[in-house]
């Protein structure tokens, strides 16, 4: 009986689950016809309306709704429909809650009372109005997130059994919203891709495009035709192909995108530039290939790079590529003992007078000229570059034997000398240069080329137009110099210079009238040190200026007190001498008026010094130099006059109030007649222009008397009084 | 998705912390929905108190059981001590728990009870997946509609009234930190995966046969114009006899002799909605735990003992079934059993977890032993019978 009572039971049990299942089937059944009806409709939705259209007839065969719309989400956070069935709903916005977040969460959620949730309740009653249920479900997320909604008029009217139905109905209508999205997407991406100006294709992986934008046609010229059938890779310079080739395969296996450029030929067979990135997708065997057009930029970068590595002026390389070169021959002649090679340094003697006589145009013809004869000289293997101004440098590689460095250098200098017609002008010029040799071990270019420097610089004191190799002698002597424009500089800073003054005297009374400012130096270590010796190095250096500055200021101040200090003394005057590289700064004039105002000194009182040599330079501007200084109630005296290049014709152009007979005249003057007449002409051209003549160097009382008898009514040197201190040059005024 | 359980038969009051500790480990976090189902000899107002120091935001739910629970490590009842704990961790889910005494209407209580449950999963409005119910007994079938007034009638509820050992209304139902003996509490589930569930009865009828000529609410006065104890004890028999002239409790001796009504058919097939008969009053009339009405047509169900212990497993493979699911698609369970049935074959008690093993062999799952099952049938209707066993299945 058991037995019979349970199988019963269990029959019955079966035929129920068997219903529950047959019920649970049909609805499946009736959920799948509609995705399948649905399906190619959703599939085929060109925009959002027609898709939302779609998608509610579908959902119609699985909840009998009666309004139903779409919110979309806008930059506020806030949604809005985007499609609807009810006008009433259509302008509404929707401020996502709890509800909205969980239903944007993947959750669909059925409302049974839409008075009792948030994001219904901030709606106007009118949208609401015959709304009591609803239905949310998600249509996709993120930015773009989307909401489907169905609305019914009676309360409780969606139950968990639509939840379900939604929720496996979802992924489908979310993949169309997706799909429509896609779709626009790639519509948006193909227009871009007819746009595009630059190249762009799917190729296979023999090279054959798929598809292509008409960015070919426009560059490359090419038919449609054409590209189908010819391979991509065929198209790429022979000479570039196999790095290309070489490069996309390794790309393929790395899965990284690769940017080369190379040489493509265009329809007419001319090749152009391209620059590519390609991307290839080894699943789907084709390449994704974007290019463009980089011929202009690539000729371009041809002639920078040329520039960059040559002198725009003569064609030579510039100093970078002779650098770079002479670190190789370094290299190459530590590894290979037998590698010898040398370095001419060269600069022309005089070019800076060329150039400004003659004018910058002809100037560089001339380097021009000179660069064309330095390549007719030398071999091909060799180097030649242009370092900047008028230096050039030569690299003789494989060198034989020094003497084959020597020999070059003469026949540098004799084709140099041969003079050249630039502009009208014939020209000559000469250079010096310095020789020295890699056997000395040089292990950087920049020493090498230092020491070839050193050469020409020892070429150019022997008397220019030479050359001279390069030995540690002359090394020595340009770190000495070095050391020296140190040491200069250091006394500048810690005043270490002190003022020799020497008297000028009147000839006939034996009166001091003036003094002559001379700057000493009292080396801490070295003691006093010539003048000679550290004035053309400060004037080499530059530091000549500052030491100028110091002098016009410490003799002014000495003038000064001088003349306060001794009554007798009150219209004494003070010879400060005025170096090249002082009397050109832009701000000369400038600087003395200042410096005599600072001291409250009467400008009358101070007679500045200017050799023959600074002045001729530049004639011109110094006579205006002069004439603004005149202005100022400053005297002025031309120094060492004899031993330059002037023309005693044209000295009365220059607004001076007189001038020094060099000593060397003075001291030939008892021996030599020829001198005497010089001293002499001298003399009468001064009295001719009223101007005064000092002598300078007078050291004996023939001197002075043979001077006297000529009128020379000015003059110093040791008969009167050495340079002195300048206690002793008060001690002098005040004896007097 | 992760469900576990907890269970104790120590009959001191700490052991709800040890078990609600044992939840914690085991979920690795604190639960979303905590479950408590015990025998009444625990003080359960000291027992929820306790619980709710130690888990002071977590939405608590329960009631009492009959003798004990059970668990997929078995029946728990040890001198009349058992309680058993269910966790659910569902942090994208809500879940709410509301509670109202039946001090009133009942219909409108459950409304109450429904709305603050949906109130406090945050989900006023919506329509929830589930709604789980335990009320006293007495009303079940009021409380019900009273929950489809709110959220609609195609909402499953299913559930089981709390029970005592004796049937002498020691019952106990709470919600949160609020407990109850005459109440209806509810969780409204909007759990983040599908539920799953089946409601059996697991009956024959026999050719015995009736009409309710009269009836009261729960009471069963005649059948075909006779006495309904009289009618009742021919059909099965004489079995209760004894009970005719004096009255008395009958309701062990008709475990196996439930009555009948057609609750709908499987194509020809009728299926039934049971009734208990729990006592004969002294005027012969039937008293029972579910509503009669007169015009009613009752059957006689019979079932054995073997059919009770082995229905548990059919129902939950019925709940599979249905859902084309596997065991290994289910992260946990609620079982309700008919108290009934468990006095009928509480000696084989163990034999009924095994059935529910058998077919969840993985799954962990709370059982609990009621005076009243609720539960949806075939056709979405959601019905209160007795004799019933309903079971209730979370997705993973």
């Amino acid at each position: 009986m058991s037995e019979i009572v349970t199988q019963s039971e269990q029959l019955l049990e079966t035929l129920l689950d068997l219903e529950r299942s047959r019920q649970r089937e049909q609805a499946l059944r009736v959920e799948s016809m509609a995705l399948l009806n649905g399906l190619q409709a959703i599939a085929e939705a060109q925009d959002i309306e027609e898709l939302f259209y779609v998608l509610i007839d579908v959902l119609r065969s699985l909840v009998k709704f009666q309004d139903a719309f779409i919110l979309t989400t806008c930059d506020d956070g806030t949604m809005v429909p985007a499609v609807s069935t009810s006008e009433a709903l259509k302008s509404t916005t929707w401020k996502p809650e709890s509800l909205f977040r969980r239903v944007l969460a993947g959750k669909p959620a059925a409302v049974f009372d839409i008075e009792l949730v948030p994001e219904w309740a901030g709606l106007p009653e009118v949208a609401c109005k015959g709304i009591k249920s609803a239905l949310h479900v998600r249509l996709s997320s993120g930015e773009n997130a989307a909401i489907l909604t169905c609305v019914h008029s009676e309360a409780h009217y969606f139950s968990p059994t639509h939840v379900k139905r939604l929720r496996r109905f979802i992924p489908l209508a979310s993949q169309a919203f997706l799909t429509l999205d896609l779709r626009r997407a790639i519509m948006q991406r193909d227009r871009f891709f007819k746009l595009s100006i630059e190249l762009m294709a799917i190729a296979d992986f023999d090279g054959y495009l798929k598809q292509f934008n008409s960015a070919w046609h426009k560059t490359l010229g090419y038919t449609d035709e054409r590209l189908k059938k010819e391979s991509f890779f065929q198209l790429i310079h022979a000479d570039d192909r196999q790095q290309f080739m070489a490069a996309l395969q390794r790309q393929t296996e790395s899965g990284e995108p690769i940017e080369m450029e190379c040489r493509f030929c265009s329809s007419e067979g001319r090749y152009r530039w391209l620059s590519w990135r390609i991307v290839a997708y080894p699943d789907e065997h084709l390449y994704y290939i974007a290019g463009r057009d980089v011929t202009d930029r690539v000729l371009a970068e041809e002639c920078l790079r040329k520039d960059a590595r040559h002198d725009p002026l003569t064609g030579l390389f510039n100093r970078a590529v002779f650098m770079e070169r002479l670190t190789q021959a370094i290299d190459h002649a530590r590894r290979q003992p037998l590698f010898k090679f040398a370095v001419l340094y060269l600069d022309l003697d005089r070019f800076k007078l060329i150039n400004d006589s003659l004018g910058h145009l002809v100037g560089d013809q001339l380097l021009v000229e000179v660069a064309k004869r330095l390549q007719n000289t030398v071999r091909a293997a060799d180097t030649i570059a242009r370092l900047g101004g008028d230096e050039f440098i030569v690299l003789l590689s494989d060198l034989g034997e020094p003497s084959d460095a020597g020999r070059l250098a003469q026949r540098i200098l004799e084709r140099l000398s041969i003079p050249m017609v630039l502009e009208g002008h014939e020209v000559s010029t000469s250079s010096s240069i310095g020789i020295t040799f890699s056997s000395l071990g040089y292990k950087s270019g920049e020493d090498l080329l230092r020491d070839a420097d050193i050469a020409m610089y020892a070429a150019k004191m022997a008397g220019k137009s030479r050359y001279m190799v390069f030995d540690q002698e002359m090394h020595a002597k340009a770190v000495a110099q070095l050391q020296l424009e140190m040491d200069i500089r250091y006394a500048i800073e810690h005043k270490g210079f002190i003022l020799h003054y020497q008297p000028i005297v009147d000839l006939k009374s034996g009166a001091i009238v003036s003094f002559e400012a001379l700057v000493r130096w009292r080396h801490p270590t070295r003691g006093f040190i010539s003048p000679l010796e550290f004035i053309p190095v400060a004037e080499e250096s530059g530091l000549i200026v500052q030491i100028g500055q110091w002098v016009l200021e410490e003799a002014c101040e000495k003038i000064r007190a001088w003349r306060d200090g001794f009554p007798q003394y009150r219209d004494m005057t003070i010879h400060v001498n005025i170096s090249g590289r002082q009397f050109w700064q832009k701000s000369f004039v400038d600087d003395v008026v200042r410096t005599l105002d600072k001291i409250g000194l009467a400008p009358e009182a101070i007679v500045l010094e200017v050799t023959e040599s600074i002045i001729m330079h530049n004639t011109a501007e110094a006579i205006e130099l002069f004439k603004d200084l005149k202005e100022t109630g400053i005297r002025l005296y031309i120094d060492d006059f004899g031993t330059g290049y002037s023309s005693l014709s044209y000295l009365h152009r220059f607004p001076i109030d007189g001038l020094k007979i060099d000593r060397s005249f003075i001291a030939r003057m008892e021996d030599d007649a020829k001198s005497r007449v010089l001293v002499n002409t001298i003399l009468l051209l001064g009295r001719n222009i009223g101007i005064n003549v000092v002598a300078e160097g007078v050291e004996t009382k023939l001197q002075s008397n043979y001077l006297l008898e000529n009128d020379c009514r000015l003059a110093q040197g040791y008969l009167f009084s050495k340079p002195l201190a300048a206690e002793a040059a008060a001690t002098l005024l005040a004896s007097d | 998705m992760k469900i576990v359980t907890a269970w104790s038969t120590d009959p001191e009051i700490e052991a709800v912390i040890k078990a609600y500790d044992c939840i914690l480990t085991k979920l690795g976090a604190k639960p979303d929905l905590l479950m408590l189902y015990c025998s009444v000899s625990y003080d359960l107002e000291a027992v929820v108190a306790k619980l709710r120091e130690h888990a002071p935001d977590v939405q608590l739910y329960g009631g009492t059981s009959c003798i004990g629970v059970m668990t997929q490590s078995g029946f728990h009842s040890k001198d009349g001590h058992g309680l058993a704990m269910c966790g659910v961790l569902d942090p994208e889910g809500r879940y709410g728990v509301g509670a109202a005494r039946l001090n009133g209407d009942p219909r409108k209580t459950a409304q109450y009870a429904v709305i603050e449950a949906l109130k406090q999963a945050g989900c006023s409005g919506e329509v929830p997946a589930m709604v789980w119910m335990t009320a006293a007994p007495g009303c079940e079938e009021a409380l019900i509609a009273g929950i489809a007034d709110v959220v609609g009638d195609m909402v499953p509820v299913t559930g089981g009234s709390t029970a005592d050992n004796t049937v002498s209304g020691e019952w106990k139902q709470f919600a949160n930190d609020r407990v109850f003996s005459d109440a209806v509490v509810v969780t409204v589930l909007f759990p983040s995966t599908e539920v799953m569930f089946a409601f059996h009865s697991g009956y024959e009828p026999t050719g015995m046969k009736g009409t309710v000529t009269k009836a009261d609410g729960r009471l069963l006065v005649e059948i075909d114009g006779r006495p309904a104890a009289k009618v009742y004890n021919e059909w099965i028999g004489g079995m209760i006899s004894t009970h005719l002239e004096k009255g008395g409790n009958i309701l062990a001796s008709t475990t196996l002799h439930p009555l009948g009504r057609v609750a709908g058919h499987v194509g020809e097939i009728p299926y039934y909605q049971l009734s208990h008969p729990d006592a004969v009053t002294d005027t012969g009339a039937l008293t029972l735990f579910t509503h009669i009405s007169s015009g009613e047509e009752l059957v006689l169900m019979r079932g054995t003992q073997d059919s009770l212990i082995s229905r548990a497993g059919r129902v939950a493979s019925s709940a599979l079934e249905t859902y084309s699911s596997s065991p290994h698609d289910v992260a946990g369970a609620l079982v309700v059993y008919c108290a009934g049935c468990m006095l009928t074959v509480q000696d084989r008690i163990d034999e009924v977890v095994d059935s529910l093993r058998e077919v969840l062999p993985t799954t962990p799952f709370m059982g609990i032993f009621t005076f009243g099952e609720q539960g949806c049938f075939v056709g979405g209707k959601n019905h209160h019978g007795n004799l019933m066993i309903s079971v209730l299945l979370f997705r993973k």
